[in-house]
């Protein structure tokens, strides 16, 4: 400014004095220099049009010195010379006007092609810069205090979604925000505008298409001359580092939390296991204090005992470890039994048996033993572990039952020889009371017969009383004869139809019998049973119903039987005389019987007989009776 | 009511007869009574069911009393009479053809005052029976 003030002055000054001097002095000729002169201080003007302007402040000298100058010479050179003057000061006006366009020109074309240079430079560094944002995801923005503009580089419209150039405003930069954070950015900046302080805060965006990302904004306040002119600052998209770093302390607290579930399951489990361990701990007590328990090395020799294994052999703990198990070898054992042994648990098999040891004072002892070898984790055999029981008492009462078994054998075969001998015996016996008997019966039948009228009444009871025992007897050793053969007999099985046993049987006892009869028969099941054997059974219990029954004028007996998958059942009532059951125990005792000789006839054989035999086959056989309504026997075969 | 100085407890005929004829012989068969089984035998010395009238009538001075017997047993009619305080000191005399040991022990440890076993031949039994008679009801003070 003072430069140019400077300029002015001088410039008019000189034109003031080159026009007194005009006025005042004649110059004559060269007089138009002069101005000319003053045209050269265009050159000192930056104008390019100064020149021009002097050129004609310069002519209006001229015309005025012209005018006013003192005329000296001719007229007409006067004006001659003025016009030069002018025509040289236009000349030379319009040479500096031409030169300085030209030069200015260049400067220009200079000053374009450097603005241009400049332009490009500025235009690469803003790309440069763009790039720098778009790389780095951090975009600039600006907000003109007084104009209320906002500013956004293109990352910033970038990050927003928005399309680059779109025009924001304030109130719709804020509105990009999550609603919870709205408050706060706008509280930054009104803090920023009022208080002068910086913020950087975090919060979500929602861009214009709708995602929600974390972005840092970072706003300061710009002065000039105190005043504030804007707010500007940085916006980053922090969205990946933001989720990351979330999602890290997401995993933290999750971590967190699983490591205190953790901490609570180990201890529910550290809890269980001492629970485990204590109960595994009275096991082992348990079993160290009610077994024998040793274990050896791979090699056999014992590394521990029990305490019961050092009582029941007799031998200290210290006499036992370090040596091998044979110190305990009672030499009763085959050495191929322990060879066996040693295979097996070679192998990694369990092995177990009775083994006899000696004891430390000579005596035996047996030992149920039970040895497992044991692995480590490698799967190697590490040792064997052996449990044991003393089985001395067993084994002695083994010993006994074998002892008492072959002493049962030998009263077996006796009893057999005896069963044998008894029988010859009974059948020689009554084989030879035959004969005898004969002779008795057949000779009181005939003195019965021939001598009966020279009897009187005490001779007569006395030869009646004959010939019935003689009888009696003869019945006898029949019953005795054929019970006897009841028990050598061997049953012979056969399938047979009982219902032609029982008619037969009917049949035969019934001619006996003068009595009115009231026979109820049902189909009677099969039998499996020996022939002869399941005769004598129908035999007796159809003589027994009708003898018992005799007394009554009707007979009634009724037979009935069935069949299931195990048993064929019978059973046999008549309406006879019947038979006290409290003397039930004696009604099926050999030569027990429930009534008197003369009552009813019978030696108490026959159901003794039908007994053995229904037992002999496995069958059971039971009566019942009301005494004087008759009796019931029933009776059941196996298949 | 006839007093009653022997019951003879038989239940076959033949050896009541002939007992009777023994005893006859040396009339000792004058009060005798004969029963047929074991039941019979409580019922006359406890005076139950057809004997009823026999309450209170002194009991007998002998009993000669048969085993092998149907119904009630020689053996339970002993358990039964030396159980009963009334007839506990009776004299009885097992009369039978049992040889079984057994049958002998258990007797005697009910408390029989003797057990004859009865001769197979008669002229012996005849005499047996006679001897019994003549020792327990002439020579024997009865305890009642």
């Amino acid at each position: 400014m003072k430069k140019n003030i400077f300029k002015y002055f001088i410039g008019l000054f000189l034109f003031i004095l080159f026009v007194f001097i005009d006025i005042n002095i004649e110059l004559g000729v060269d007089f138009g220099v002069l101005y000319t002169l003053l045209i050269l201080l265009g050159l000192w003007f930056k104008q390019a049009k100064t020149p021009i302007i002097l050129a004609l402040i310069a002519t209006i000298c001229i015309l005025i010195g012209w005018y006013y100058s003192p005329n000296n010479g001719l007229g007409w050179v006067t004006t001659y010379n003025r016009g030069i003057s002018i025509f040289i000061t236009w000349l030379s006006a319009l040479i500096i006007f031409f030169f300085k366009r030209k030069h200015q020109l260049g400067l220009l074309k200079k000053f374009d092609s450097q603005t241009n240079a400049l332009q490009k430079k500025l235009e690469k560094t803003h790309q440069l810069f763009e790039e720098a944002q778009s790389i780095a995801k951090i975009g600039v923005w600006s907000l003109n205090n007084l104009k209320k503009q906002v500013y956004w580089s293109n990352e910033v419209y970038n990050i927003h979604e928005v399309e680059i150039g779109t025009e924001i405003g304030l109130s719709k930069a804020i509105n990009f925000y999550h609603p919870a954070y709205q408050t706060v950015i706008q509280n930054a900046i009104d803090k920023a505008t009022a208080q002068q302080t910086t913020w950087d805060e975090e919060a979500i965006l929602i861009t214009a298409k709708g995602k929600e990302i974390w972005v840092r904004a970072i706003g300061y306040p710009v002065f000039e001359n105190g005043e504030l002119k804007e707010l500007r600052g940085l916006f980053m998209d922090i969205d990946e580092k933001k989720r990351t770093q979330l999602a890290e302390v997401e995993n933290k607290k999750k971590l967190k939390q699983l490591n205190k579930e953790l901490e609570n399951l180990l201890g529910d489990k550290t809890k269980k296991l001492e629970q485990t361990s204590h109960e595994l701990f009275q096991y082992i007590e348990l079993i160290d204090s009610a077994t024998i328990i040793s274990i050896t090395d791979v090699q056999g020799t014992i590394t521990h005992v029990n305490d019961t294994f050092c009582k029941s052999s007799g031998y200290s703990k210290e006499e036992l470890i370090g040596q091998n198990h044979r110190i305990l070898n009672s030499k009763k054992h085959p050495e191929s039994f322990f060879k066996g042994m040693y295979i097996s648990l070679n192998k990694g098999l369990s092995w177990r048996g009775d083994i006899c040891n000696k004891r430390k004072d000579g005596s035996l002892y047996w030992l149920f033993t039970f040895i497992s070898p044991f692995k480590d984790s490698s799967g190697n055999i590490s040792k064997y572990v052996s449990i044991r029981f003393d089985i001395s008492r067993l084994k002695e009462h083994e010993s006994e039952l074998e002892k008492q078994t072959k002493k049962l054998e030998l009263i077996n075969n006796k009893l057999d020889a005896v069963n044998k001998e008894l029988e010859t015996f009974s059948y020689s016996v009554s084989h030879d009371l035959k004969a005898p008997l004969r002779a008795l019966q057949g000779f009181s039948d005939n003195l019965h017969k021939k001598y009966i009228n020279q009897l009187d009444d005490t001779g007569v009871r006395w030869l009646t009383f004959i010939k019935s025992n003689a009888e009696r007897m003869n019945q006898l050793i029949i019953d005795i004869l054929s019970f006897s053969r009841i028990n050598k007999k061997e049953v012979d099985k056969q399938d047979i139809d009982v219902n032609v046993m029982v008619k037969k049987t009917i049949d035969r006892t019934k001619l006996i019998y003068t009595n009115k009869l009231d026979l109820q028969l049902s189909e009677l099941p099969n039998s499996k049973a020996d022939y002869t054997m399941l005769e004598m059974v129908w035999e007796n219990l159809i003589n027994n119903a009708f003898k018992y029954s005799s007394k009554n004028n009707l007979i009634r007996i009724k037979i009935d039987g069935f069949k299931d998958e195990k048993y064929s059942y019978y059973s046999i009532t008549d309406n006879g005389t019947g038979f006290d059951m409290k003397y039930y125990d004696k009604l099926f005792g050999v030569f027990q019987r429930l009534h008197a000789n003369d009552e009813y006839d019978g030696t108490g054989v026959g159901l003794a007989s039908v007994k053995k035999i229904i037992e002999k086959h496995g069958g059971e056989i039971k009566g019942e009776s009301n005494l004087g309504k008759g009796a019931k026997f029933e009776f059941k075969l196996p298949n | 009511m006839e007093i009653v100085e022997i019951l003879l407890v038989e239940d076959r005929p033949e050896d009541a007869e002939l007992a009777l004829m023994a005893l006859k012989e040396n009339n000792l068969a004058n009060n005798l009574k004969w029963v047929k089984d074991g039941q019979e035998a409580l019922d006359f010395l406890f005076a139950e069911n057809e004997y009823k009238e026999r309450e209170g009538i002194k009991s007998p001075k002998l009993i000669l009393l048969d085993l092998k017997m149907p119904k009630v047993d020689g053996l339970e009619v002993l358990r039964k009479v030396r159980a009963n305080p009334l007839t506990k000191t009776l004299p009885i005399v097992v009369l039978t053809t049992s040889k079984e040991e057994q049958d002998k022990i258990e007797a005697y440890k009910l408390g029989v005052n003797s057990y004859i076993i009865k001769p197979v031949d008669f002229d012996n039994f005849m005499k047996s029976v006679k001897e019994i008679g003549m020792y327990w009801l002439l020579l024997n003070e009865p305890p009642l």
